[in-house]
């Protein structure tokens, strides 16, 4: 039987405490930056590279079966066209393995993250900070 | 004798020229990269809220934020923004062109106040002038439609508010050293600051925002 994955056990594993202050950038201010969570198989919904943020929406399958839809926010378009992300890199029906800082609870809407990185399905991944995105093919490690 | 005269028509000269002449001390034309402006403010523990500040800063969400609306940061919290920057010399004024939401700074060098009917606005009404190599930036008839950074720390825009903001070229590197001043919010000053480095490289592309992509909540 198919391993139905979501959210994955390792997925709120504490990430390094980032040493930068609380106030560094806004992004601190909405998510939890001290997180990682990371949802594999993520199916692409929508992807869309814009000021003052991108979004890439996607759906996957949590514990229980049922399919949730989630937003992730990406840095604005110049940062993310800077570093070689672009609308092109995805497509709906995409599979994707995101990895991000979830939304803060009483912040944001739920179901919404920030995106710190992206691995697609060809091996390429993004890597994204508060204000900059790096995109990086598959044997240009 | 004619040597003599050349030193006294040099003085005559100079004497006649207007005070506030733009003669500029450094050149600080060209882009500009900021350097780590994520740690341009300062942390909490280096300056004291006001009770009203406090209140403020405590009250704030997504929704009062007006950048996840593209309205232009202006002045104080454009001041410090993470893209590149192109500064425009000319004999009156040095403009300064913002990559983020495009922004446009004139800083009148000619001696001009702000006049009298000038409303409060999200740039305020600049003026500068050189204290040696440093260009020294003074703005007023600030918006209170603003925030001093990106994490809403408030900013009143009462008519007492100013920031002033000190240049200096360093060979390739651009220091700022900025203080706002806004007793509603604030005891005492407000510092901030960062550097840049020049970019011949550089270019200034174009923002766009679209407020359908500013939603957090």
């Amino acid at each position: 039987m198919t391993a139905r994955t979501g959210f994955s056990s390792v997925a709120f594993a504490v990430a390094i405490i980032l040493a930068a202050p609380v106030v560094a950038h806004h992004s601190a201010t909405y998510f939890d930056m001290g997180v990682d969570l990371v949802h594999e198989n993520a199916t692409v919904v929508e992807f869309q590279v814009a000021n003052p943020h991108g979004i890439l929406v996607y759906t996957i399958v949590n514990d229980d079966g049922d399919t949730e839809q989630w937003d992730a926010e990406l840095p604005s378009a110049n940062f993310s066209r800077r570093g070689g992300v672009v609308e092109s890199l995805l497509s709906p029906g995409d599979s994707v393995k995101i990895t991000g800082w979830p939304g803060l609870p009483t912040r944001t809407r739920e179901r919404f993250m920030r995106l710190s990185r992206m691995d697609l399905e060809d091996g390429s991944y993004a890597t994204f900070t508060a204000i900059s995105a790096m995109y990086t093919r598959t044997g240009e490690e | 004798m004619r040597v003599a005269f050349l030193p006294l028509l040099t003085c005559l000269v100079a004497s006649l020229l207007p005070a506030s002449a733009a003669l500029a001390q450094a050149d600080l034309e060209g882009i500009w990269q900021p350097v780590d402006p994520i740690n341009a403010h300062p942390t909490e523990d280096e300056f004291e809220y006001t009770p009203a500040g406090r209140a403020a800063m405590d009250e704030f969400s997504a929704e009062n934020d007006p950048s996840f609306h593209c309205q232009m940061p202006g002045v104080p919290r454009g001041v410090i923004d993470p893209y590149p920057l192109e500064i425009i010399q000319q004999e009156h004024q040095i403009v300064f062109l913002y990559e983020y939401y495009h922004q446009v700074r004139r800083i009148y060098l000619d001696g001009r106040e702000a006049p009298e009917f000038w409303p409060p606005t999200l740039g305020g009404f600049s003026t500068g002038s050189w204290e040696g190599e440093t260009l020294v930036v003074h703005t007023t008839k600030l918006s209170p439609d603003n925030l001093m950074n990106v994490n809403g720390r408030p900013f009143s825009g009462a008519a007492d508010t100013y920031v002033i903001e000190r240049y200096t070229r360093r060979g390739d590197t651009l220091e700022l050293e900025a203080v706002a001043h806004d007793p509603t919010n604030y005891v005492g000053r407000y510092e901030f600051g960062m550097e840049y480095k020049l970019d011949p490289e550089g270019q200034i592309w174009e923002y766009h925002c679209n407020p359908s992509f500013g939603d957090v909540g």
